[in-house]
């Protein structure tokens, strides 16, 4: 693959790659680092991509694989809440509309379904992969993806229902 | 589309057999104005989903990733430059310990001449004596001056007669009993001034 190639095919997964990043890390800043090495281990390897079947898969077996070191290496835990403020408050008048409270509380069933669930509506609901893709990236196998699929939308439901009630009872 | 159809979609949604394409229209359909009520528990989750998949990298990513590549300078180490860190510095290891081995064995460290042997028996006890008489004056000496804690003993043994002291106030401590006793109330249909 020569540069241009690179620059035409690889280079436009960035955000892909970085919402894929961001979901593991729940870290704005981290998940970009974690995509630009991401980026430069291609590169280096750059000649030998074309004999992948597909460097999309391959792009986010690497930023799952870079992420899970990352998450390892950790020593002290981060707090996406502040992440997440930081995130609000830089966001444009018009984008904040989209963050409505209901919104935030899918977002917060979200992450507190087991890492595993969240890729995979992260690959599924978010990114429209299919579930061959999805089980290559994850390496996992079809049928567990699907179960767990439904296990974890079904959750994310029970979540916010619940506390909806609970909202309702306080008020 | 009807809500019929909707419902349908929805219930097949949880149990992970849509396909991508009716998840597509899900979504579509989310986002649009009059859904009937008992469906709009769902719009928050399908938003969600449409709010998340706009997420990108700040503005700046794809100038500094582009300086990364193209200069060539590739500042984080891949593979074959780990390796060469790995290799040097077990190189560099390798060097230290060759040199520490030859300064010890060529024996730089070591006194060249030994601190001298007495060979007459009758020089090596007096020697010897006179060194024992100086360890031993200069322990005395130190201990002359542990002698002053005997001061601190007779303190402490008039400190303890304070105990008797003690056992008097404990006596007196029984009195306080007498503050526990309620008054008597004589005339029980009146309350007590």
């Amino acid at each position: 693959m020569n540069p241009q190639e690179f620059t035409s095919k690889v280079i436009p997964l960035k955000n892909k790659l970085f919402r894929f990043a961001k979901r593991y890390l729940e870290q704005t800043e981290e998940a970009e680092d974690i995509v630009q090495e991401v980026f430069i281990k291609l590169w280096n390897r750059r000649e030998k991509l074309d004999e992948y079947r597909s460097v999309e898969a391959l792009a986010m077996i690497t930023t799952k694989n870079m992420c899970l070191d990352k998450i390892k290496s950790r020593r002290y835990p981060v707090d996406p809440i502040d992440d997440h403020r930081k995130f609000l408050e830089n966001l444009p008048e018009e984008e904040k509309k989209d963050y409505s409270d209901e919104i935030m509380m899918v977002r917060k069933a979200m992450k507190s379904l087991p890492q595993q669930q969240q890729m995979i509506i992260q690959l599924r609901d978010i990114e429209g992969y299919d579930f061959e893709s999805i089980a290559e990236i994850l390496e996992m196998n079809e049928n567990a993806i699907r179960v767990n699929l439904s296990r974890a939308r079904k959750r994310i439901r029970e979540l916010i229902t619940t506390s909806k009630v609970y909202d309702y009872q306080r008020n | 589309m009807t809500t019929k159809e909707i419902e349908a979609l929805v219930a097949s949604y949880y149990e992970g057999e849509t396909s991508l394409q009716e998840e597509h229209l899900l979504r579509e359909y989310f986002r649009g104005e009059n859904i009937p009520a008992h469906l709009l528990e769902h719009k928050p989750v399908f938003g969600f989903f449409s709010v998340d998949a706009k997420a990108a990298v700040s503005p700046g990513f794809e100038s500094t990733l582009k300086d990364k590549l193209d200069g060539g300078r590739v500042i984080s180490l891949n593979s074959s430059g780990k390796r060469l860190v790995l290799t040097l510095s077990v190189a560099a290891s390798i060097v230290l310990i060759a040199g520490l081995v030859t300064v010890f064995k060529l024996g730089i460290f070591t006194p060249s001449q030994p601190y001298g042997t007495i060979t007459d028996p009758q020089l090596a006890y007096v020697e010897a004596r006179n060194a024992l008489y100086l360890v031993s004056s200069s322990f005395n000496d130190g201990l002359n001056h542990m002698q002053h804690l005997e001061s601190f003993n007779s303190g402490y043994n008039q400190a303890r007669q304070l105990k008797s002291f003690q056992t008097g106030l404990d006596q007196v401590n029984k009195m306080n009993q007498l503050d526990h006793y309620q008054p008597i109330n004589l005339n029980p249909g009146r309350t007590p001034k």
